[in-house]
């Protein structure tokens, strides 16, 4: 290649051509990449808003609510669970949140807290 | 009915008084949002009648926090019976934390529903009725702040030490 460089001048510029050419190409996939990373959120956020209307219990008015007027003491008793086969939450837990009264939860991450309140929350 | 106010709280791109609007069956009262705005310390963000932008751009993410502190107690006809704070102010900064824990400390102390507060900053609950320490998916402790700290070795008096 060197030698037909150097024979013929003309050659040089065409491979600085073909060269950019394929580097613009090459820009244009990277864009596309970006673009179905995107496009994958978009699904995921779909999956899980279908997830939701089809799954759970649909409160359109004020007529599907249970008529709960209020919240005594929330019970966990001898609570278990996993997200999946291998990492158990919660194995055996019991916890008592006092009517009227400053509950606090803490632990080190991992431990739990936001799972409780998921788990209260019916998510 | 329930209460919650998150880390990163979502704020809707509408007025304030329609962000505390949502999901309510019987509508606010103005003097209810002025009353609730007031609670929340917001002269300075508030009254406002412009739309907050996207995810609530246009204010700050101190304000986020107070909208949805007032958004979470106009629950329930302005009576949440349930209160839940998840680590309400681990994503803001000095200032901004301080002035939304000053705010939270007011409803804490009222104890006019159950509250529950789940804390990275154990100085925040220090004054709760009970605290409950989780760990290996269990409660390890139970108790007031002074109760826990008479446990030799007990996990809440080695964290707060850490």
């Amino acid at each position: 290649m060197i030698v037909i460089l150097l024979e013929d001048p003309s050659q040089f510029f065409n491979l600085i051509t073909a060269f950019l050419t394929v580097m613009m190409s090459f820009r244009a996939v990277i864009t596309g990449i970006n673009n179905i990373t995107d496009l994958k959120e978009s699904l995921e956020s779909c999956e899980r808003i279908f997830d939701l209307s089809e799954n759970h219990e649909m409160i359109r008015d004020e007529s599907d609510l249970k008529n709960i007027t209020d919240i005594d003491n929330i019970e966990f008793k001898n609570i278990e669970f996993r997200y999946n086969e291998n990492a158990k939450v919660f194995n055996n837990l019991n916890l008592t949140i006092h009517k009227n009264k400053f509950n606090a939860l803490v632990g080190y991450s991992g431990g739990g807290k936001s799972t409780i309140l998921n788990l209260l929350l019916k998510l | 009915m329930v209460g919650y106010v998150g880390q990163d709280s979502i704020v809707f791109d509408e007025t304030i008084d329609e962000n505390l609007q949502v999901g309510l069956f019987n509508r606010l009262e103005n003097n209810q949002i002025e009353t609730l705005m007031k609670k929340v310390n917001s002269s300075d963000f508030y009254p406002n009648e412009n739309k907050l932008g996207l995810k609530g751009s246009n204010i700050s993410g101190g304000q986020r926090q107070r909208l949805a502190i007032a958004r979470a107690l106009a629950r329930n006809n302005c009576q949440p019976k349930l209160l839940i704070l998840d680590e309400a102010t681990a994503a803001l900064d000095g200032k901004n934390e301080e002035e939304v824990q000053k705010i939270l400390n007011e409803i804490l102390e009222s104890r006019n529903c159950t509250l529950i507060v789940v804390a990275h900053r154990l100085s925040t609950i220090k004054n709760a009725d009970y605290i409950n320490v989780l760990a290996e998916g269990s409660v390890k402790e139970c108790g007031t702040h002074d109760e826990l700290m008479k446990i030799e070795y007990g996990l809440y008096k080695s964290m707060l030490n850490a």
